[in-house]
């Protein structure tokens, strides 16, 4: 449905996205990731014609799009990062009446259509209530019913939870979830926050300065990656010296005072670390499981040594 | 176009009607800064102001307003969107960016007219006074209008690349106020080429001589063609800057926030 070919956007001599492409298919969500300052924001914006690229195209349906963007954004609905997306002076439905006719949409069809997503995301009785008044979680719940109302075939969501307490995350993340499935809608969604990526992506893209470094079905991504990781707690912080020595092994992290985790380079590497281990003062060792995070740290830091 | 226009007039009466204080609030301070300049006025000159002069005066003051309120609520509107991120959503829409702020310009202007309107009656029953408004005075407070929609767009260019424009407003509003009260007309062959080229000079100039019982077309047909294309150059000039702004702002992703 959306194909990104070989975008670039330079600043000068900064490569802010450096010849990035994807696809994304309906109903798919594509969970596209990057340490602060990759480009996901930028390749967002390029894609909703709100940055010109330097180079390379965006493709809907088969059709390239370069000045007739107008064709693509009536698909497209998007929440993006930082943003209010809404008039907070407004309640929802004067939001909707109001975003409806920008988007050349009639009035009493855009308030059918909140209306309908605000039941379908247990909101209705806040129809009334200016947005301003409404939690955060509540706002970006509102912000997304917004983004609905000219029933866009791909729903852009960047940072859809960031600041949001764990309950409204998870309502979030539901909802995300049935317009996936229910409504065959394609989704794609930037966050930091992995467990939200690992929740609800189908498939997972990831950058780093400006390219992609990982790419994979996320289920296929996590069952692949053979890496043993563990969790090293010690009484006081390591010297230099044993730090150095347990990253010679695989790639250390620091997750507190004297917390550390190691992602092991091979397996075999494992007696050679119970030997360094052994002359340290070790408090606990615990194996962890698999997760997009680590995946996630994995990738990028390889590809911070691979520059 | 048809569902911007009616989206844009819902939302500003709601807010309206949601918070009217600000609005009276508004008006109150515009009619009361009114009188603070006639009596100022009458204190520094040392006798009352009355007849043209009042006129000239009540005239002025309504359509600095009017400029104002156009120039000033495109460029704070455009600023404070592009800070809370309204302004990219405005950007998502199907219809291009110059067709969506022109809409909200003319939407902005019926508003502005109505505010004034309302600050022109309120001044007119409070000092008893009365001034014909001839369709030669509606013309030209249209073309001024064109003007300050124009410089409106130019505002809201510097905005969308920019993004602070608060102290250029008070510069701009400032500068409005210089244009209209300084006579250009009587400094020789330079002052009148500057007063014929300078946004809104000659519509004012013009409608002054109307306000003090002058004929419309046959005295003034020079002047009149003159302030015809003063407000379509202004026009004309603002949305062609505006679309560059938008084109730039596009081309270095600062069409967000600050």
């Amino acid at each position: 449905m959306l194909q990104v070919n070989h975008l670039k956007k330079q600043y000068g001599d900064f490569k802010a996205v450096n010849d990035i492409s994807f696809t994304i298919n309906q109903g798919e969500i594509l969970a596209f990731l990057g340490p602060n300052g990759a480009g996901t924001t930028t390749t967002i914006k390029m894609i909703l014609n709100l940055i010109v690229p330097t180079a390379g195209k965006v493709v809907w349906d088969n059709q390239v799009l370069n000045s007739q963007y107008q064709k693509i954004l009536a698909n497209i609905g998007a929440v993006l990062e930082g943003s209010r997306n809404l008039y907070w002076r407004l309640s929802p439905v004067e939001n909707f009446e109001y975003w409806g006719g920008i988007r050349g949409i009639r009035r009493k069809v855009a308030i059918k259509q909140g209306l309908e997503y605000l039941e379908m995301f247990d909101l209705l009785a806040k129809k009334d209530t200016p947005v301003r008044e409404l939690s955060r979680g509540m706002q970006q719940i509102v912000a997304i019913c917004t983004s609905l109302i000219h029933q866009p075939k791909l729903l852009l969501l960047d940072e859809p939870t960031l600041g949001l307490d764990v309950a409204a995350s998870e309502r979030i993340q539901k909802i995300v979830r049935q317009l996936a499935q229910q409504q065959n809608m394609a989704v794609l969604l930037t966050t930091h926050e992995m467990a939200v990526a690992q929740n609800l992506s189908d498939r997972v893209v990831m950058i780093n300065h400006g390219k992609i470094v990982f790419e994979d079905q996320t289920k296929i991504a996590l069952q692949s990656f053979q890496r043993e990781i563990y969790q090293l707690t010690f009484s006081h912080s390591l010297p230099t010296e044993s730090l150095q020595q347990l990253a010679q092994y695989g790639q250390l992290d620091q997750l507190g005072e004297s917390s550390y985790q190691l992602i092991l380079a091979s397996p075999t590497n494992l007696p050679a670390i119970l030997r360094v281990l052994a002359e340290l003062p070790l408090l606990s060792l615990k194996k962890v499981d698999l997760n997009l995070e680590t995946l996630f740290k994995s990738v990028i830091n390889e590809s911070r040594v691979g520059q | 176009m048809k569902s911007v226009f009616s989206a844009e007039i819902r939302r500003i009466l709601l807010t309206y009607r949601r918070y009217p204080t600000e609005t009276i609030a508004q008006i109150l301070i515009a009619a009361g800064s009114f009188f603070a300049l006639i009596f100022g006025s009458q204190y520094i000159v040392g006798m009352p102001i009355l007849g043209n002069h009042l006129s000239d005066l009540v005239v002025s003051y309504v359509l600095w307003m009017l400029i104002l309120n156009t120039v000033g609520d495109n460029g704070f509107a455009i600023a404070e969107e592009a800070e809370s991120g309204t302004l990219e959503q405005l950007y998502l829409s199907r219809y291009s960016p110059v067709k969506i702020f022109l809409v909200r310009s003319a939407v902005n202007i019926i508003f502005s007219l109505l505010f004034v309107l309302v600050v022109l009656i309120l001044l007119l029953l409070l000092i008893d006074f009365q001034i014909k408004l001839s369709p030669a005075i509606i013309l030209r407070v249209l073309l001024a209008l064109l003007v300050a929609m124009g410089v409106g767009l130019l505002v809201v260019s510097l905005a969308i690349v920019f993004k602070r424009v608060s102290q250029l407003l008070t510069i701009i509003q400032f500068g409005f106020l210089f244009l209209i009260v300084y006579p250009f007309a009587k400094q020789g062959i330079f002052g009148k080429i500057l007063g014929s080229v300078l946004p809104m000079t000659p519509i004012y100039h013009w409608l002054s001589l109307i306000v003090q019982g002058q004929s419309f077309w046959i005295q003034n047909g020079q002047l009149f063609l003159i302030s015809m294309l003063n407000a379509i150059g202004w026009f004309a000039i603002g949305i062609l800057v505006y679309r560059r702004a938008s084109n730039r702002a596009q081309e270095q992703g600062t069409s967000g926030h600050y």
